[in-house]
């Protein structure tokens, strides 16, 4: 699994490369109003880092987001459920769903 | 202006046009091409046409978003929509408009589009069903959608008054430069930045081209007898639109007063045109604008060099015109441009507008042999001067709907 480091760098290349900024000027404790991310920009950013990482972020997980602290330890935390099998993401819902396909879906990377 | 002189019908002038298509990325490049009688159409370049039967378009060549874009936002947006800033940016300028907030406030945009962002659409397809992808770009519905252009440029320069987009195929820039006409007309606004842009080469949209069989293997020759068919083409062109006093106000450069816009549907058949129905198009702009058949001495005709479409214009326009048809000069710039589909009525009017302010009728360039059924002076290969009092440029889509719009020459 990757590190912390490697989570770091992933979403800081994404910042930089949504928002057209120099790597060097963005730190951990960079907020996401000094950066101008606004919403849009976010769902991009976390895009990036999907496909950097190759694992979904479930929309449900994407709150109280403020530093680009916040996101590496969201990142991560995610990462280490998705390693133990515990992650159950996406989840793919229908209404009057079965139990097969609603939310049923485990992690598959 | 003020929303209580609405109703009254002001007299609408254009005082800017940009364009960008197969002939270069500039107005100057465009006109000089076309009254020159070059055409733009080659073999398609970018895009995998293994799979397509025809190999040639008329494509915007060497274009670097690069250069036109500082922001990543407007270097990512789709293709289409990057045409129709660019347009718009060339026509603002050459409206040499000052803009104030209330000026902005009641400016308007109306675009045509025939198939939104289909290149984005086509890339975001090729992920999910041929490169095993889960997932999509998070920005592919705003690319894709076909109101970006009308969008883009609100955003970039601040317009708020009504922006809307319009897709009616073929017909989608008349439509909206007929309507942002009348809006202006009316007094729904007091400016108005309007016409169209397309962008459709992509595997899977020539590819369905291919299956209607309507697209040349040759090149496009509107009116020539055994003409091969159609050329996809691609572009984006605006025009600004204001009214008269306004335009005489600032001492405007006036390039020719927009007058008239008929609409019609042939309520027929989805591909094969009515002549009743273009007919009737052609009749209600002229009678929109008060102008009398003998007044007309150019039109840019639809001329998709197609079989079915040049003989039952050509009808179309003799069955208005009568024995003044044959004093027209009836040309098709798609021979030169390709048909950009939501964008060739914007890219026509372009063509319009500049033929009457120079007196000049841009020709049916790659003209071969006459056609008995397409008899009127089609200006084969070579461009003609003339004194125009009023043009119309007609464009006619599938579905069977039909849009014209009617100028005069401002002098």
């Amino acid at each position: 699994m990757i590190d912390r480091e490697g989570v770091t760098r992933s979403v800081i290349a994404a910042i930089a490369k949504v928002r057209e900024l120099d790597e060097k000027n963005i730190t951990l404790e960079s907020t996401f109003d000094e950066l101008k991310v606004d919403s849009l920009d976010a769902m991009e950013i976390i895009f990036e880092v999907e496909e950097d990482l190759d694992f979904k972020v479930p929309t449900e997980q994407m709150t109280d987001l403020e530093t680009v602290k916040d996101v590496v330890d969201g990142i991560e935390r995610l990462l280490q459920l998705n390693a133990e099998g515990k992650l159950t993401q996406p989840t793919y819902k229908r209404p009057g769903g079965s139990p097969e396909t609603d939310g049923g879906a485990s992690a598959q990377v | 202006m003020t929303h209580g002189e609405a109703g009254s019908r002001r007299r609408v002038v254009v005082t800017g046009t940009g364009v960008i298509s197969a002939l270069g990325n500039s107005r100057d490049e465009f006109w000089s091409a076309m009254t020159e009688g070059r055409s733009g159409i080659g073999p398609i370049e970018d895009v995998d046409i293994a799979t397509i039967t025809f190999s040639q378009g008329g494509q915007v060549r060497g274009f670097d978003p690069a250069e036109f874009f500082e922001s990543r936002g407007e270097r990512e947006i789709d293709r289409s929509t990057q045409f129709g800033l660019i347009a718009a940016k060339e026509a603002i300028e050459q409206s040499g408009l000052e803009w104030t907030d209330e000026l902005r406030a009641r400016t308007g945009v109306v675009t045509g589009c025939a198939v939104g962002g289909i290149g984005t659409q086509d890339t975001c397809f090729k992920r999910l069903y041929g490169e095993g992808k889960s997932r999509s770009h998070p920005h592919t519905i705003p690319r894709i959608m076909s109101n970006a252009g009308a969008s883009q440029i609100s955003m970039r320069y601040g317009f708020m008054g009504p922006v809307y987009t319009l897709s009616t195929a073929c017909a989608s820039s008349n439509h909206a430069i007929g309507l942002a006409f009348w809006n202006l007309r009316g007094g729904l606004c007091d400016l108005m930045v309007a016409g169209g842009h397309e962008a459709l080469f992509s595997r899977g949209h020539l590819g369905a081209w291919d299956a209607i069989r309507v697209v040349s293997h040759d090149t496009c020759r509107p009116f020539t007898k055994d003409r091969p068919g159609m050329i996809v083409g691609e572009g984006g062109a605006m025009l600004v639109l204001e009214t008269l006093e306004a335009a005489e106000a600032r001492n405007a450069t006036i390039l020719a007063e927009l007058c008239g816009f008929g609409m019609t549907a042939d309520a027929h058949h989805l591909t094969m045109p009515s002549q009743d129905g273009p007919a009737r198009a052609i009749e209600l702009a002229l009678a929109d604008g008060n102008i009398a058949p003998k007044e007309v001495g150019y039109v840019n005709a639809h001329g998709t060099g197609t079989d079915a479409n040049d003989a039952n214009e050509i009808a179309a326009i003799k069955q208005v015109f009568g024995d003044h048809a044959k004093n027209l000069l009836v040309s098709s710039t798609k021979s030169m441009t390709g048909h950009a589909i939501g964008a060739a009525g914007a890219i026509e009017a372009v063509a319009t507008v500049l033929a009457l302010r120079d007196g000049v009728a841009p020709p049916t360039a790659n003209f071969t042999e006459p056609d008995p059924a397409c008899d009127l002076d089609v200006v084969p290969n070579e461009a003609r001067r003339g004194s125009f009092d009023a043009a119309i440029s007609n464009t006619f889509a599938f579905g069977g709907l039909n849009a014209v719009l009617a100028f005069r020459a401002w002098k």
